[in-house]
């Protein structure tokens, strides 16, 4: 059996706070703890949760574009987590990255052949006419034309921005692609476009993603596992079938209930999460999630659950089978008529095409 | 009948910017009513108009780069476009609070959040006890310990409290009208559920109508009576918020109702509206969808549809909804 694409291993990521004149360090900002997962070739795993619950930290100390405190990170069976700068810089041909905001991501003083001609160029893909060639062939890639080259970012849109990121990303031909919520700063029907061309790049060129957002309807359509982080811990892994299906984590659930459903007069479900989240700096004894779980007890101050199997997913939860008792949250299925006139609409369009 | 007249009434409303890169029409021609105590929700994309059009109401754009090119806005009857600045002055943050998109930056840094409340109050004439009245509302929004939090600036505050203490502000006065642009756009899911259940909560107790502006098709689902959509400036459809989720009939909001992922849908693509929104400085005589719109033949392009009831009180601009009819 080939090795994972990528693999973490009690991945951990604290930043030191120091204070007073002796800049003594006073504690630690535990953004992440602890994290391992697997990830195979052609595969999507989601990370999901809400602001600082290590999401994004996790997703750079993955490219060590800031360098874990402790544990490794295995691309293809390597330990990366030590390897010299040099090599480093070698490797990262495998592995990419997508950021959030479109806008603040790209050069706004070169053009998108000079964009992406300089990963292709940096990394010794092509050099010359071929690198040409090659700039044209990503465009078209990733639904942009060819005369787009000439272009500065500012003469796009915030949807094809996100494809010249994306198209940049692929330029090295990576095998690894981490996507920082691509679609986040997105309208909807953008999105829908975006996710869509994300979905057929990896089946054309059998990439794996790392995706990161706290949009648990996104992560549904694209993920194939889905990993939910609170407080810098993996608090629930498992495949985004059974997960969303029959969620056992207090807070997946939650989650899950809290997201808006396009349907109304929906029974709104007791959204029992109260308050905030605490802060990571000085997280919660015990379950970090206890100051805010509606089942909690006294043993989930007490001692902080491990990751276990469950119900075919590993989940951190002392009583995971009672979280299962929590009401789910209503579907909301696109209405008959909707879907009727969807129909006409998409019939239409293929007539229009013939 | 007391209820006859609607609180705030939008007529024919036109609002146009003067740039550098010619007229732009951010607001072409729009109407829509609100009635006491109810909650109406404007929806669309960046770009269409709805943030321009509850800057428009409040009167806070600025001019004369934004011009009111036609139309009114009647709030209980009278035009606020004919009232004097002080006046308006006193209508905003008074009998129409605004709650907007950004709670870090709509609060003031160098002030602790009593005495921003404390301003308001003060400024519409509550000169008594506007200490204990500013942790009454703070208390009202649901502010943990708000005795002690009263005196904290708002960098001490996480993002789900700054936006608790802007909605106490918006409703420091009483308003009739409140007006939120976006209010939990920059939230968390969990936090987002908490402030919605508070705006709902708080309408129904003090009896406020609500302007809600969202892109977000499940939050007008969960929030709203009525639903105006918005595309490049017109609205395209108006209907109460059952009827427009059950049977939406323009084309683009079709297409926008099935773009929004679902979390209980396996579906392997998502839908998409191919194309995109007609450049702003672009004069279009018809349908500003016709671009993107498979139904779209001559007639769309050259004449403008207006909106008419299709269904009761559901209002579509479109000449050939229902399109399953027309396809026939």
């Amino acid at each position: 059996m080939k090795p994972p694409v990528l693999e973490a291993v009690n991945l951990t990521k604290h930043y030191p706070v120091h204070k007073g004149i002796l800049n003594r360090q006073i504690g630690a900002v535990q953004a992440v703890s602890d994290v391992s997962f697997r990830l195979m070739e052609g595969e999507t795993l989601a990370i999901v949760g809400e602001s600082g619950c290590g999401k994004s930290t996790l997703g750079r100390a993955l490219l060590r574009l800031s360098e874990p405190t402790a544990g490794n990170v295995l691309l293809d069976g390597r330990d990366i987590t030590t390897l010299p700068t040099g090599q480093l810089r070698t490797t990262r041909r495998e592995m990419q990255m997508v950021f959030q905001d479109p806008f603040g991501s790209l050069n706004p003083r070169m053009t998108v052949r000079e964009t992406l001609l300089e990963p292709i160029i940096l990394h010794g893909v092509a050099t010359g006419a071929d690198a040409d060639a090659m700039v044209s062939e990503l465009l078209k890639t990733v639904g942009l034309s060819e005369f787009h080259a000439g272009r500065y970012p500012h003469e796009f849109s915030g949807g094809q921005r996100q494809r010249i990121c994306i198209a940049r990303a692929l330029a090295t031909k990576p095998r690894l692609i981490v996507c920082d919520e691509p679609v986040s700063a997105l309208d909807v029907s953008v999105q829908a476009q975006i996710v869509n061309l994300l979905q057929d790049l990896q089946r054309q060129f059998g990439l794996s993603y790392v995706f990161i957002s706290h949009d648990l309807a996104v992560v549904r359509h694209i993920a194939d596992r889905v990993a939910v982080m609170y407080l810098g811990r993996i608090v629930e892994m498992g495949d985004a079938e059974t997960l969303f299906h029959d969620p056992r984590h207090p807070y997946t659930r939650a989650l899950v209930a809290a997201a808006p459903k396009p349907m109304p007069g929906a029974v709104l479900p007791d959204r029992a999460v109260k308050g905030d989240m605490p802060s990571a700096l000085n997280p919660p004894s015990g379950c970090a999630f206890h100051t805010r779980c509606p089942i909690a007890r006294d043993v989930c101050s007490r001692d902080r659950p491990d990751l276990r199997e469950t119900g075919g997913k590993l989940v951190a939860c002392h009583f995971p089978d009672e979280a299962a008792t929590i009401p789910a949250p209503a579907t909301a299925p696109m209405s008959d008529v909707l879907q009727k006139r969807l129909a006409v609409l998409e019939q239409r369009r293929r007539a229009a095409l013939v | 009948m007391p209820d006859a007249q609607p609180l705030l009434e939008v007529r024919d409303l036109h609002v146009h910017f003067n740039t550098d890169a010619g007229l732009f029409r951010a607001v072409d021609g729009i109407s829509f009513s609100v009635r006491k105590g109810a909650t109406l929700g404007i929806v669309g994309e960046s770009g269409c108009g709805k943030s321009v059009t509850s800057l428009a109401i409040m009167r806070l754009l600025a001019q004369p780069v934004a011009q009111y090119a036609g139309g009114d806005i009647l709030f209980q009857g009278q035009s606020l476009l004919a009232l004097s600045e002080p006046d308006m002055r006193k209508m905003r943050g008074g009998k129409i609070g605004m709650i907007f998109q950004e709670p870090m930056t709509s609060l003031n840094p160098v002030y602790t959040i009593a005495d921003q409340i404390i301003e308001s109050l003060r400024a519409h004439g509550v000169t008594d006890k506007a200490q204990a009245r500013a942790i009454e509302m703070l208390k009202l929004v649901g502010l943990p310990s708000p005795e002690k939090r009263a005196d904290d600036y708002p960098h001490q505050l996480s993002g789900g409290q700054r936006q608790r203490v802007m909605i106490a502000l918006a409703l420091a006065n009483d308003p009739q009208l409140l007006i939120a642009d976006e209010p939990t756009t920059a939230l968390d899911v969990t936090i987002q559920a908490q402030i919605l259940a508070l705006m709902r909560d708080l309408s129904a107790r003090t009896g406020a109508a609500i302007v809600l502006i969202t892109h977000d098709l499940g939050v007008v689902a969960e929030t709203c009576d009525e639903v105006v959509v918005m595309y490049a400036g017109n609205v395209v459809e108006r209907a109460p918020v059952a009827s427009l989720f059950a049977a939406p009939q323009h084309p683009y909001t079709i297409g926008l109702m099935a773009a929004v992922p679902r979390i209980d849908s396996t579906a392997d693509r998502l839908e998409t509206i191919p194309g995109s929104v007609p450049p702003p400085y672009m004069v279009i005589p018809g349908c500003k969808f016709a671009s993107r719109c498979p139904m779209a033949d001559a007639r769309c392009t050259g004449e403008r549809p207006p909106l008419r009831e299709i269904a009761p009180a559901h209002f579509v601009a479109c000449w050939y909804a229902p399109i399953e009819e027309a396809a026939q």
